[in-house]
């Protein structure tokens, strides 16, 4: 058993895990957009994460630690992919977010277009919004994760919405959902 | 401030992360601008839709799998060791807490995750503390004392195949001198 303390409090090898195995699986998903891939690379991450413990900045969040290496983990894993057009996304025994008063129907197209949107962003922008939006991470956070400025992360957010309302609205036009 | 400018601050706007002077400029120019307005209701439109994207976790059967995988048991020998105690503990670790357990173990211990609780029990230190504290590195001193006991060796092995070298090539000279003059006859 081994224990570590940070910032927050002091954690073993498997509390980690159990703590942080589903934001970052789901955190990856959205990235590479594949089950299978983002399972390997959640365990990948927390191989990397629990090697590098002893080298781990003793200021830097376990959080955002945490996620500064699903984010690498998952660009080494797109660019070795390198072929953009992407696998199709296997999501589809998952049910749509429960939305009171919307219909079903209409929620799961939105789902995909917003998944299709999402994944034919620059992968940069696609991280920063997804640590925003979907995990909630404030822009001191999504710094530190994805080892910029803060002053940067303004920036990246500002086209990461820029670069997804482009690329919603084009496929809602007509444009195909792969 | 014009609207291309004014765009690439609604974002900002929007995370309520402007200067109170930015965001006036901001508040100024979209109430006449309905492109600006269109755009600043799609970011938050689409904000609303990316935090209500289902969220997907793992199979059921990833966490098993994760502990008894075959890195995660070379992870834990790696880090595993024979322990040595608080004051092998670097400087550098101080952030990582000593784990005593608080179990009591079985003589033979039994299995978790592949390792024996009896060894677990055994390590008063983190798994992977004690073979990382026992990795020292050579002293400078040290090393320089090892590259010149090899450059010494080297110098050596040098000295004596020279020394070798030039005695052969010695008798060899004195042998053909020897040979190379008129053999007088005994008498």
């Amino acid at each position: 058993m081994t224990r570590v303390e940070t910032k927050e409090s002091s954690w073993s090898f498997e509390q980690i895990y159990d703590e942080y195995k589903t934001p970052i699986y789901n955190y990856v998903y959205h990235l590479v957009g594949d089950r299978e891939q983002a399972d390997d690379l959640t365990q990948d991450t927390f191989l990397k994460a629990f090697r590098a413990l002893p080298k781990m900045d003793a200021n830097l969040k376990l959080s955002a630690w945490l996620y500064r290496i699903a984010t690498n983990t998952a660009y080494d894993a797109l660019r070795r992919r390198k072929l953009i057009a992407w696998l199709p996304w296997q999501d589809l025994d998952h049910e749509p977010a429960d939305v009171e008063g919307a219909d079903p129907q209409e929620i799961y197209g939105t789902t995909e277009l917003v998944r299709a949107a999402l994944r034919r962003m620059p992968q940069q922008y696609r991280a920063a919004l997804l640590l925003y939006t979907q995990e909630g991470f404030s822009y001191s956070e999504i710094a530190h994760t994805l080892n910029i400025a803060e002053s940067g992360v303004k920036m990246y957010l500002s086209r990461a919405r820029q670069s997804f309302r482009e690329h919603y609205r084009s496929l809602e036009q007509g444009g195909t959902v792969k | 401030m014009n609207c291309e400018q004014v765009k690439g601050h609604l974002s900002a706007y929007l995370d309520d992360a402007l200067s109170l002077e930015e965001r006036q400029y901001v508040v100024t120019h979209v109430e006449d601008c309905l492109q600006c307005q269109s755009i600043l209701a799609d970011f938050a439109h689409f904000d609303a839709l990316l935090a209500q994207l289902p969220r997907v976790s793992p199979g059921p059967g990833q966490r098993e799998r994760f502990f008894a995988s075959q890195e995660y048991q070379e992870l834990v020998a790696a880090f595993g060791g024979d322990g040595k105690g608080e004051n092998s503990l670097p400087k550098s670790m101080v952030h990582l807490v000593p784990y005593t357990p608080r179990r009591i173990f079985l003589p033979g211990g039994r299995q978790v995750h592949g390792v024996s609780t009896s060894l677990l029990a055994l390590t008063k230190w983190p798994l992977y503390m004690p073979n990382l504290a026992g990795k020292k590195k050579k002293s400078f001193w040290g090393q320089r004392l090892s590259y010149g006991i090899v450059a010494a060796g080297v110098l050596l092995v040098l000295g004596a195949g020279g020394l070798v070298s030039w005695r052969r090539w010695q008798e060899k000279t004195s042998h053909t001198s020897n040979t190379g003059s008129p053999v007088t006859a005994r008498p």
